[in-house]
């Protein structure tokens, strides 16, 4: 058990059950979240240095599977944002793999997805939310971006249910990055307790016989997990470049 | 014209966009029912709000993603 969720117990968790009653194991334990996504993190940063350290005109190895992946999102995002795709796609990029390896971090023994953690995915659609609001003002400037979220009246009675619309825009701007947090944490946490769920149904029934194994019953969950944790990466992106698209006044 | 993958990723997101709104709403309905003393008024009116402005971004992203035909 981690917390009050119940997941499989991580390397920072088992330290900390060792060491509970040192400050640095506190520490440890009330930071796990920030900790595994610091090493996510470098792990990223690590990938694409050593894969962009030697850069060939002609790529091969990591160089080669690093520049697929920024040519598919290229073409992933520039068929949402069209011409001007390529100026968000470092921000969406990122974004994109940066989730992703956090979702399939949970998969490897001892460690565990930061994104199950609402604070996690908090501080991601809180980005993407500023980042957006920034868009908007810039694009249309203050008081444009406050006659977009009026409906863009243009007669009377346009004018006239701006008392509706304005609270009903106001609402659709701050549900956004709630729904993202939300979704992605949602998922994330309750692909991870299934997974901990089987992997300890497996482990007790093969107790009852006082066998030392266990049977791997969380293997096909595993595989759905990585469909899962790929899917929900893509569909934050997604979303977050709809959000940007939303944005640019011209293109809707 | 968006692909299937982006299609996808839109309308599973559907039921959280139609969902969270309504919450978020009566949310700040009560918290403005608590500064102005006028409960229950200000969370029922911004909870139909909630809805109407989660069918709205519904209706929106559908428009844009949904088929034409």
């Amino acid at each position: 058990m981690v917390g009050q969720v119940y997941e499989a117990p991580n390397f920072i968790y088992l330290i900390y059950q060792k060491f509970q009653d040192t400050a640095w194991g506190a520490f440890l334990n009330r930071w796990e979240n920030l900790i595994f996504s610091l090493i996510v993190a470098c792990v990223i940063a690590l990938v694409f240095y050593f894969g962009t350290r030697k850069k060939k005109l002609i790529p091969s190895g990591l160089q080669n599977t690093l520049e697929y992946i920024a040519e598919l999102l290229q073409k992933l995002f520039g068929e949402t944002l069209g011409t001007q795709g390529e100026k968000y796609l470092p921000f969406l990029g990122t974004l994109f793999i940066y989730i992703l390896t956090m979702n399939l971090w949970g998969l490897i023994p001892f460690m565990k997805s930061p994104t199950s953690n609402l604070s996690i995915t908090a501080s991601f659609a809180l980005c993407v939310f500023a980042y957006v609001q920034y868009l908007n003002i810039r694009n249309m400037g203050v008081f444009g971006f406050l006659y977009h979220l009026a409906g863009s009246p243009k007669n009377a009675i346009g004018w006239l249910i701006v008392p509706l619309i304005l609270p009903l825009e106001i609402l659709t701007q701050l549900s956004r990055p709630v729904t993202l947090a939300l979704r992605l944490c949602g998922n994330m946490m309750g692909e991870h307790i299934l997974i901990a769920v089987f992997a300890l149904m497996g482990i007790i029934w093969l107790e009852t016989f006082a066998f030392p194994l266990a049977i791997p019953l969380q293997i096909p969950i595993v595989f759905l997990a990585l469909l899962t944790g790929f899917m929900q990466a893509l569909v934050f992106t997604i979303l977050s470049s709809v959000y940007i698209f939303l944005s640019i006044p011209e293109k809707h | 014209m968006p692909k299937n993958e982006q299609k996808m990723g839109v309308f599973i997101s559907l039921p959280f966009i139609l969902a969270i709104p309504p919450i978020i709403g009566w949310f700040i309905g009560r918290w403005l029912d608590g500064r102005l003393h006028t409960a229950p008024y200000l969370k029922y009116l911004f909870l139909i709000l909630g809805i109407l402005s989660g069918a709205r971004e519904c209706y929106r992203l559908i428009k844009a993603y949904g088929d034409k035909t």
